[in-house]
């Protein structure tokens, strides 16, 4: 278990290590100038070599990403040698010149909106679409299935661009049942904090439960025709004992595996949740930092996406150990 | 800013934006104005004004500042030299932390402006002639405080090459003198500037004290001289002002200060906003956007007319939309005046969102600019009457050129709906006969492409641009984009055309000594009318519409002649 442990952990490194190292790459092939773009309307090309020695972009990409992967361990000093340094301790992700902030000040900022969002609607996904898939395989054929593999389809074909401008439409500004989405933390006012979330949560809920409801019923009903559940039958077993420990055990590890890639790309940064819902999270952060070419977030925001991904992936490699005894971590 | 005859149809009984501004006499410029700013009719204190953004302010940091909602915004807590004023939808400018707008005695060259003496921070501290000094001292350090405007370092003196407080902390600029009692401040500078109070309304020319500056920091909270102070500043989420004790009315010809909060958020979705301050419930009544124009809804609005005349204002912006023709690739002037008649101002408009998108404009300065603008013809017609492409009178231009460039190159942003009009502009050009090859360029490198002069690189033909002035005069337009001077062997800065007639320049050259601003006006007036009737260099298009709505329990909101943005400066709370 513990090699096992080692091998994934030095594994999801050298993948972070790719992944900023392509990052990198691919924004000095855009044609975007961060230099240009900060040096505002009255630029010119003096201003702007000025600029690039200040943000440090006037190196080649190599000196750049070595003084970066420095930075990490080392910790790393801009703007040396002038009246407004900047101490970046490690690790250290980098400098905003944008928003005057280091990156990893800006990822605490504004992580715990993303992970509300993520953990919330994760729930009550989780919730819905293993309820609606339980019932649709149990009720198999009948009106109640048929009503919940419609509302399934309907979730699964939406965009929660539209689907959340119509529900912020009807529950916010109309009806007023809800407030307008935003962000509150929970330590502050638990009570704003649900109600400002409601929304993002039941709309990421009711579009990602649909696959999770197809998911379960259809595991469901292949699990349910092994002979060995027949053999539970046979053997006089209440139907409730042998629907959940033994049916939606059987059916559950390709729930686990989709659950993990949702939750970990989720925490990533729920982009369009964010935008559309105008939730500061890291989704919004990002796409904040890829229209106004602020290299330094750009990095931190996917080298965080990655990193959420390569944790959720070895989460769901353990707990696929404890659902299923004959998968073994070697 | 008068609506052309076609919006003011459009609108209908819609609150229309009429603003002029008014060009101070040189006569008045010595004259101690105090405050406070006139009463707004109806007005109380009291109540949180919302604004709700789609984007974060770029910069707060006054020197780092040179976005117009952002500065229409910082007043409310920044003062800088000189400031306008909108009251009555007539814009003026005002002193702020100078007592006066200033006296030159040679034509431009050396501009004293008498100062307050009792300003106070937000912590209670003076305001100095110092600071004044170091704010502008600050701004030449623009590799690391970018983003504001560099007319300091361009005209301000500097025999000893000063860069920057932050890379020579024990430098002085010696072009900025404080009188021994500090009740005065005199800038020295490089060419006579006869506008230069205008110039003086940007963030680069207000207090900054030394030992209170944050450097980067400062971005994230500017020591307040306004009516209210930062709060909290999250960036990205919210800003929060609140009162400023130390703020005196009578020392502000500028500013009011109804609202007791003023709550800025932002990350709000076009839609999204746009539906909630049209369903103008809870919050959104006392709210209003700075970014947002609308655009989705604009259509529900025009069929209301009398539902939202209290919270809806249409007025034609600033940002004048026009096509800049190369005058060193196509030399032939019957060439460019057939270009000037074939592009449709009608299509245009339709490509930029419909008939409301903007208003037809013959001229690069607005008709706010009341002694500047004048409503001449282009291609021998009214183009507000006729804005359809002049397609017989194009081709007769072409029949009279001589060996006309026929294949030309067009560039043009990925921006908006600026390949859309570009499009409709291609479409028009090519039914004269032209063939034209289109180069979309991303708004990061535009300006900056189109601009090269160097040899060897091929120059756009037709390159479509646009411009918001940065003060509102003739001077803040035409010297930028039509002045020969600015073109350098490898840049033409602002001037796309690449203007540089020698008869037009002899005209520069005597606009240059100019102190009085309406005279002043007139003579860039007649400038801009050369340039466009006579020389063909430009194809003026439109100017944009802002189209803005807002809560119905908010009054006092305008548009500022000044920024062209509209303005909560004024807002209060309706009781």
């Amino acid at each position: 278990m513990f090699r096992y442990l080692v091998r994934r952990i030095v594994g999801g490194v050298l993948v972070l290590g790719i992944v900023s190292a392509v990052v990198f790459g691919l924004f000095f092939v855009l044609p975007a100038d961060p230099a240009r773009l900060a040096c505002g309307k009255s630029c010119t090309p003096e201003l702007m070599a000025q600029i690039r020695h200040s943000l440090e972009i006037d190196q080649p990409v190599q000196v750049q990403y070595a003084r970066f992967i420095k930075g990490i361990f080392k910790g790393r000093t801009y703007l040396k040698g002038t009246e407004a340094e900047i101490q970046c301790a490690a690790p250290c992700l980098g400098y905003s010149f944008r928003t005057n902030e280091l990156v990893t000040d800006l990822l605490k900022d504004r992580a715990p909106a993303t992970l509300s969002i993520a953990f919330g609607a994760s729930i009550l996904w989780l919730l819905i679409g293993l309820a609606s898939g339980i019932i649709s395989a149990l009720k198999r054929g009948t009106w109640i299935d048929k009503a919940s593999q419609g509302v399934a389809l309907a979730g699964a074909s939406l965009q929660i661009y539209f689907v959340g401008l119509i529900l912020q439409f009807i529950l916010v500004d109309k009806l007023q049942w809800l407030h307008s989405p935003g962000y509150v933390s929970p330590f502050d006012d638990p009570k704003e904090w649900a109600m400002e979330m409601a929304l993002p949560w039941l709309t990421l809920a009711f579009l990602l439960s649909a696959i999770y409801a197809r998911l379960t019923r259809a595991g469901m009903l292949e699990v349910m025709s092994e002979d060995y559940i027949r053999t539970a039958r046979a053997k006089g077993l209440s139907s409730r004992r042998i629907n959940f420990k033994h049916v939606l055990r059987g059916a559950i590890t390709p729930i686990v595996t989709v659950f993990g890639l949702d939750l970990g790309s989720l925490l990533g940064g729920a982009v369009i949740t964010e935008y559309v819902f105008n939730i500061p999270g890291l989704g919004r952060l990002a796409t904040d930092a890829v229209s106004t070419v602020d290299l330094p977030v750009i990095i931190g925001t996917v080298l965080l996406a990655a990193v959420f991904i390569v944790v959720a992936n070895l989460i769901v490699d353990f707990v696929y150990m404890f659902l299923d005894p004959k998968v073994r971590l070697s | 800013m008068s609506l052309s005859k076609k919006a003011i149809a459009l609108v209908g009984t819609l609150a229309l934006g009429v603003t002029a501004f008014v060009m101070a006499p040189s006569t008045q410029a010595a004259t101690v104005v105090n405050g406070p700013a006139p009463a707004i009719p109806g007005a109380t204190k009291g109540g949180i004004l919302t604004i709700l953004n789609q984007y974060d302010f770029e910069h707060l940091d006054p020197a780092r500042n040179y976005v117009g909602s952002a500065l229409d915004f910082y007043r409310f807590f920044v003062r800088t030299l000189t400031q306008y004023r909108t009251v009555d939808g007539k814009t003026t400018l005002q002193p702020d932390v100078a007592a006066d707008l200033g006296t030159t005695p040679d034509g431009g060259k050396t501009w004293t402006f008498k100062l307050r003496t009792n300003l106070k921070y937000e912590d209670g501290s003076k305001v100095t002639c110092a600071d004044l000094k170091y704010g502008t001292m600050r701004s030449f350090n623009d590799e690391i405080l970018d983003g504001g405007t560099t007319y300091a370092e361009q005209w301000l003196l500097n025999p000893t090459n000063f860069t920057g407080p932050y890379t020579q902390p024990t430098g002085d600029l010696t072009s900025i003198i404080c009188s021994p009692s500090g009740d005065a401040i005199t800038y020295k500078l490089s060419q006579p500037i006869p506008y230069f109070p205008y110039v003086t309304t940007f963030g680069s020319f207000s207090p900054v004290p030394k030992a209170k500056d944050t450097k980067l920091k400062y971005d994230d909270h500017p020591l307040a001289t306004g009516p209210y102070k930062i709060q909290s500043y999250d960036r990205g989420k919210q800003i929060t002002l609140v009162r400023n004790q130390y703020w005196n009315a009578a020392t502000d010809p500028v500013r009011w200060n109804y609202p007791d909060k003023i709550v800025a958020k932002f990350g709000y979705e076009q839609n999204a906003l746009e539906s909630l301050l049209l369903s103008d419930a809870g919050a959104a009544r006392t709210s209003i956007s700075l970014d947002t124009n609308v655009v989705t809804n604009l259509p529900k609005i025009l069929a209301a007319p009398t539902k939202y005349k209290d919270r809806y204002l249409s007025f034609a912006s600033p940002y004048s939309r026009h096509l800049n023709i190369n005058m060193t690739t196509i030399t032939d002037l019957n060439e460019r005046k057939a270009i000037q008649c074939a592009v449709d101002l009608k299509t245009v408009i339709l490509a930029a969102g419909g008939s409301s998108a903007g208003t037809y404009s013959n001229s690069l300065i607005p008709s706010s600019i009341s002694d500047g603008y004048r409503n001449f013809d282009v291609c021998g017609r009214d183009v507000h009457k006729n804005p359809e492409a002049q397609v017989a009178a194009a081709k007769a231009f072409l029949a009279k050129a001589v060996n006309p460039k026929m294949n030309i190159n067009f560039s043009y942003r990925t921006k908006g709906t600026e390949p859309q009009r570009a499009a409709a502009i291609q479409q028009a050009l090519q039914a004269v006969g032209f063939t034209v090859t289109m180069k979309a360029l991303s708004s990061a490198t535009f300006y900056t492409e189109i601009g090269k002069t160097d040899k060897g690189v091929v120059q756009a033909d037709l390159m479509q641009t646009s411009w918001g002035y940065d003060w509102a005069a003739s001077s803040g337009i035409i010297f930028a984009l039509l002045d020969g001077r600015t073109i350098t062997p490898t840049d033409a800065h602002s001037n796309y055309s690449r203007l540089n007639d020698p008869a037009l320049q002899v005209l520069f050259e005597k606009a240059d000594l100019i102190t009085d601003g309406p005279a002043s006006d007139k003579a860039l007036g007649d400038i801009d009318q050369k340039a466009i009737q006579d020389l063909a260099a430009v194809v003026p298009m439109y100017f944009e519409n802002t189209n803005v709505i807002w809560g119905s329990k908010l009054g006092g909101i305008h548009e500022d002649g000044g920024w062209g943005t509209i303005s909560p400066i004024s807002a209060y709370i309706k009781k």
